[in-house]
């Protein structure tokens, strides 16, 4: 039987991490902090993905590297926004965020949601906070002129990558576990979906990390 | 779950990702093109400020010339115009006592002497020869006089009328200045000078055989010389290019845009 175009890029599409990582790789010590974040993240998140995958291989549950997976990514992120949106907000906001979000995303996995299920708390409310800094980031660059414009150049596309990341998982972090009854091809509709948009945001890291090369 | 329920759920859920990413890209739109309107208002101001300072350089620089001009002619046709009575006056003096007769001949030396000083004096101002006969020939009498001590190998292949008489004493100052340079600091025993141009540059190549200098030393101790030569050269719109080091003489390409007004 030949498989369908949507089976190839929900097996294959998130194998585009490759891209960026291997530029981040090669470049990580030109780059300055807020890049280094993101090959750090880039770095967490191919090895989440790894290893969720050579689980799903083995028909075991992976759901709990989601949810550590969700605390990192948050950390890392939030470290990267906190260096890109500094002197817009405050370090004790950054601060406030990160102690708050992760004692909500701990209490949510070992409490409220289980482990072996989606954290659609966290995960729902690590995308609203993401696509607030992601928007907070743009009122920055609209209101002050940046001195960097190599930086800001490549910021621009590692920004729009998150942004458009999380907005659009958004509806499908909130309500994955009510999808889990949905039929096997609807939901591997939506996931596909998904892995489209996780294409666009490696994607387009990727052409940030190459035009900061470049340059 | 019932089958509308969940063909509702599965298109609700469709429609709200991709609604998401339509409403977030039309956001990034928007925020990209304003700040990219803010970047291009931002180097129209910096064009605007450095074509105000251009203009501000080149108006200081026209009324020192214009100062200068002024001085070497109140030198050359006051004092002149004095020595000159000055020797008439002398003539008339009778000579009957060869003491006085000695006395006067030393006093026309010394009025000769004077009327040359002035003459010199005001050339070193403002060469008349700049503005009578063009740059060409300025250059030619400041450097023949130098050659007793120095070995200048100058050639000018410039076509006439390429440069402005602004631009052209601009110029001859920036060559006085590289000159006097080369024969105080580099103990040099040649300097070469090349002027050509193609259509739309001016070429000027200028180069010693003294001692050179270490460029990052001399950028820190940039003295009021390499002031001169730099106001200059923003206020013509050109570019100047030195290469030294100690031991390899100073190396100067200035190239000076033919249409730059």
């Amino acid at each position: 039987m030949m498989l369908k175009i949507r089976d190839i890029f929900f097996e294959f599409g998130p194998m585009v991490i490759f891209l960026p990582l291997l530029i981040s790789i090669i470049n990580y010590k030109k780059y300055p902090a807020a890049l280094k974040n993101i090959t750090f993240y880039l770095v967490v998140s191919a090895s989440a993905q790894i290893l969720s995958y050579i689980l799903w291989k083995q028909h075991k549950k992976n759901l709990p590297v989601l949810h550590i997976y969700t605390l990192v990514e948050y950390a890392v992120l939030l470290s990267f926004y906190s260096i890109t949106l500094k002197g817009f907000l405050s370090a004790k906001f950054f601060l406030s965020l990160a102690g708050i979000g992760l004692l909500f995303f701990m209490s949510d996995s070992l409490f409220i949601e289980n482990i072996y299920a989606y954290n659609t708390y966290a995960r729902s409310t690590e995308a609203l906070v993401f696509i607030f800094l992601a928007m907070c980031w743009y009122i920055k660059i609209v209101s002050k002129i940046e001195d960097d414009i190599l930086l800001l150049n490549a910021l621009k596309f590692i920004n729009s990558g998150l942004l458009i990341y999380f907005s659009g998982s958004l509806v499908l972090f909130s309500l994955s576990n009510i999808i889990s009854g949905l039929s096997p091809g609807m939901k591997l509709n939506i996931w596909t979906l998904h892995a489209l948009f996780a294409c666009i945001l490696y994607l387009l890291i990727a052409i940030g990390l190459w035009k900061y090369r470049k340059q | 779950m019932e089958v509308s329920k969940t063909v509702t759920l599965y298109f609700g859920v469709i429609t709200g990702m991709v609604a998401f990413v339509i409403i977030a890209a039309g956001s990034i739109i928007i925020a990209i093109r304003y700040q990219k309107r803010l970047l291009q208002k931002q180097a129209e101001l910096h064009k605007i400020e450095l074509e105000h300072k251009q203009e501000l350089l080149v108006s200081n620089i026209q009324s020192v010339e214009e100062e200068r001009r002024r001085i070497a002619k109140d030198i050359h046709d006051e004092l002149g115009g004095i020595f000159s009575t000055l020797f008439i006056t002398m003539n008339q003096l009778r000579t009957g006592d060869p003491q006085n007769t000695e006395i006067i001949h030393n006093g026309k030396e010394l009025i000769n002497s004077g009327i040359k000083s002035v003459r010199r004096i005001a050339h070193s101002i403002i060469p008349d020869e700049l503005e009578l006969f063009g740059l060409n020939i300025a250059l030619e009498n400041y450097l023949n006089p130098l050659k007793t001590s120095i070995t200048i190998d100058y050639s000018n292949t410039l076509q006439e009328g390429l440069l402005k008489p602004d631009d052209e004493i601009a110029i001859y100052r920036i060559i006085q200045e590289l000159v006097s340079n080369t024969l105080k600091h580099a103990g040099a025993s040649a300097i070469t000078m090349l002027f050509e141009n193609t259509i739309d540059l001016i070429m000027i190549k200028y180069n010693d055989n003294g001692v050179g200098y270490q460029q990052d030393t001399a950028i820190k101790q940039n003295g009021l010389g390499s002031k001169n030569i730099e106001s200059r050269i923003i206020a013509m719109n050109a570019r100047i290019e030195i290469i030294s080091s100690p031991s390899n003489g100073f190396n100067c390409a200035i190239q000076i845009p033919v249409n730059k007004k």
